[in-house]
């Protein structure tokens, strides 16, 4: 799956990667994402394991004044 | 008129019905700071949305009293004696421009020339008030001059499950050149984000822009549901403060980010507020999710329309199943009917509203008559809670009308009579609504001084209602007042008294389905017990044959089905348990050609009297749409509807009440 399509608008999307993901212990590559909506913000602040953020992604969190968390 | 319009008419009337119900408590004890507040925005908001249409004079208007409650709030005024009078007077005049709109969106010059006198009598108060012409160049002017707007953003968690970015919705700030987005906050309404679906974050932003407050929530009226959308100007410092206060409880850390980088939170007592903004680590408050949505009701009607053709439809395909024999398509029939009774019963639901909104015009009305007939009245309501279909309300508001008013003007009796008569000089009317089996009865109560009969039995005579030599019944005699003509008030006034309502009155409610029962007691009192149907699309109804056609009667009237002996089947009266019931042949009444031996009596309970329907056959109970009698048959009398047969035949719904009327 590629974490582009995750994070634009999409629940069932999100949902499905959430179920795939459980198992998973890779970090996700985020460098591509062109585009990231509210419910992508939230994902990532949820916690999942990324790294690379795309510089869309990166605006974004500083255009409404968030912290990407940090990795562990 | 459009439909923008409509919506604002409904909305801007529910607004002026809660500041009548705050402008008549203010009568009895001075009003709390919520009264007042819910006062201003009352009127603010009718104002706001009204220039959103360009209702200019309305806005004008609506100002004028904002302006002087604006006064009331700020502790200026108190809210009370000749003050409170000119602004509740302001308030109906206001009502007055809101119903005009549904004709024009300019008023007329009548009522312009009542809003220039209404707003001269505010200056005791209000000082000198400019030209509506003047004021409107300088508000346009004010308005049309940038300013920085703070936006807050608490939006129905669900949004994204709606397909919602609020994120996208923010963006459109700049790009529909609404203003300049200055700043934006994220605020995280929860410690953790565990669930990604629901909205978790509130957003504060600044926003430049030379636009309305309207203008820039229009931008979000797509999320409008369940969310809070405030937007308040750089000056409105106390509106600023409350909202700041009200999110204490969120992330603290980013309130103080929203407090240092946004422009529109920059001139507030900044280091008071921050301290203010409590350390709360635990989950927080997000807002509910809506808990009401407006329908358009026409939307409802279609779906209610659709679930009676779905039930005539349900209704054929049992009978072919029963018809064919076959169990397991009869075992799964009966799970799809009784999903579709669910359904039914809850898209019914859907038009149900508390009989309240109709009761809440009437303290308003007991007041004006009560103080322009020199009575002292108190009005007592109860069961405000029970639910009947939306459109019974507003058909049921004219007929409750005119028996509060009958009761007022013709039933409580002045405070002199009273007290000579014994009783307390402030007389009692009691609105009351509750349930009763499968229908709704609202009563109409008073403790004045009853019906008198023998007043009664003269104007009758004198109108030629009934002729000198009748000698009707005591419950006949009172409900003469029903017959077409009859006033028995020694002269005509505005209140009553034109002679013309009780017939109408019971017309209306009989062409509802209802019946009106009447008592009253000379000295003691009168009370007028509507009984209503609980839905005016579908009925429970009984299904018997009389001869070769097929009745309906509404179930909620049927008490027992008995079967006729062959030697009663020609009596007029039947003996149940020591009681005796009329009896009604529904074949010799309509005329029906029945050679048939079999007979069975159903028995019926209009309100508190019973009458035996005779017919041949009992089908049993029914659900089934009312479809309305067409305008070549409205006329005839004993029927309410017709209705179709699961085998395409069509059945009569019968007006029991009527019929036993004729009987």
């Amino acid at each position: 799956m590629q974490p582009a399509s995750i994070l634009v608008s999409n629940i069932e999307q999100i949902e499905l990667f959430l179920e795939e993901s459980k198992n998973k212990t890779e970090t996700l590559d985020l460098s591509k994402v062109f585009e990231i909506d509210i419910a992508g913000v939230q994902l990532i602040l949820k916690g999942i394991p990324i790294f690379n953020p795309s510089k869309s992604i990166l605006q974004t969190f500083e255009k409404l004044n968030l912290e990407i968390p940090e990795q562990t | 008129m459009s439909a923008g319009i409509n919506v604002y008419i409904q909305e801007a009337r529910e607004h002026l019905e809660k500041a009548e119900e705050i402008f008549l408590s203010c009568e009895k004890e001075l009003p709390s700071d919520d009264d007042i507040g819910a006062l201003f925005r009352a009127f603010h908001t009718i104002k706001g949305s009204g220039g959103i249409f360009e209702l200019d004079h309305l806005v004008f208007y609506t100002h004028q009293l904002e302006s002087l409650l604006a006064k009331v709030r700020n502790n200026e005024l108190e809210l009370k004696g000749d003050l409170h009078d000119a602004l509740f007077k302001g308030r109906d005049h206001l009502e007055s421009l809101i119903n005009a709109l549904e004709i024009s969106e300019k008023p007329s010059q009548e009522l312009i020339d009542v809003s220039t006198a209404i707003i001269k009598s505010l200056e005791p108060w209000l000082g000198v008030v400019e030209a509506e012409q003047s004021r409107g160049e300088t508000e346009k002017q004010t308005q049309n001059k940038s300013q920085v707007w703070h936006i807050a953003l608490r939006l129905n968690p669900q949004v994204l499950q709606w397909g919602m970015d609020p994120l996208s919705f923010i963006s459109c700030l700049e790009s529909d050149e609404i203003g300049i987005i200055k700043g934006l906050v994220a605020i995280r309404l929860v410690e953790k984000f565990e669930d990604v679906k629901n909205l978790s974050l509130g957003f504060e932003i600044s926003l430049e822009a030379s636009v309305s407050k309207e203008e820039i929530v229009e931008n979000f009226e797509f999320m409008e549901d369940g969310s809070t959308i405030l937007v308040f100007s750089d000056s409105e410092k106390k509106e600023k403060k409350a909202w700041i206060k009200r999110c204490e409880s969120e992330n603290k850390s980013d309130w103080k980010k929203a407090l240092k980088k946004l422009p529109s939170l920059q001139n507030l007592e900044e280091k008071k507020a921050i301290a203010k903004v409590k350390n709360k680590t635990e989950s927080k408050s997000v807002p509910k999710a809506g808990a009401q949505i407006k329908v358009d009701s026409d939307r409802l009607n279609f779906l209610i329309n659709l679930m009676g053709e779905v039930t005539i439809t349900s209704s054929m395909v049992n009978n072919k199943i029963l018809s064919s024999g076959d169990k397991e398509l009869k075992e799964s029939y009966e799970s799809l009917n009784a999903l579709i009774d669910e359904i039914r019963e809850s898209s019914l639901k859907l038009r149900m509203v508390p009989i309240r909104s109709a009761f809440t015009r009437f303290p308003r009305v007991v007041r004006d008559i009560s103080k322009k007939l020199k009575k002292e009245i108190r009005l007592v309501t109860e069961g405000e809670d029970t639910e009947l279909d939306r459109a019974l309300v507003d058909k049921i508001i004219d007929p409750l009308m005119h028996l509060v008013r009958n009761s007022l003007d013709h039933g409580i009796e002045s405070p002199e009579k009273r007290v000579a008569a014994g009783k307390s000089a402030e007389g009692t009317l009691t609105l009351r609504a509750y349930t009763e089996s499968n229908s709704i009865c609202i009563e109409i109560a008073d403790d004045g001084g009853g019906i008198n009969r023998a007043r009664v039995l003269a104007i009758a005579v004198e109108k030629g209602i009934i002729q000198p030599d009748q000698k009707p019944t005591d419950d006949e005699t009172v409900n003469l007042i029903f017959a077409a003509g009859f006033s028995t008030a020694d002269e005509v006034s505005d209140i009553s008294g034109r002679g013309v309502g009780m017939d109408v009155v019971r017309k209306n409610i009989e062409e509802l389905r209802g019946f009106i029962q009447l008592k009253s007691i000379e000295g003691e009192g009168t009370s007028f017990k509507l009984f209503l149907p609980l839905s005016l699309a579908i009925i429970d109804g009984f299904l018997i044959r009389s001869s070769r056609q097929h009745f309906v009667i509404p179930l909620e009237h049927v008490e027992e089905c008995i079967p006729l002996g062959e030697e009663q089947m020609h009596e007029k009266m039947i003996n149940i348990r020591g009681e005796f019931l009329p009896l009604l042949h529904i074949d010799k009444k309509l005329d029906l050609e029945n050679v048939e031996s079999t007979k069975n009596v159903v028995i019926l309970k209009i309100g508190d009297s019973k009458v035996g329907v005779v017919t041949n056959e009992l089908h049993g109970e029914i659900q089934t749409v009312i479809k309305p009698l067409g305008p070549l048959f409205r006329h005839l009398k004993g029927f309410s509807g017709t209705t179709v047969l699961g085998n395409g035949e069509l059945a009569l719904i019968l007006d029991v009440a009527a019929l036993a009327h004729l009987g």
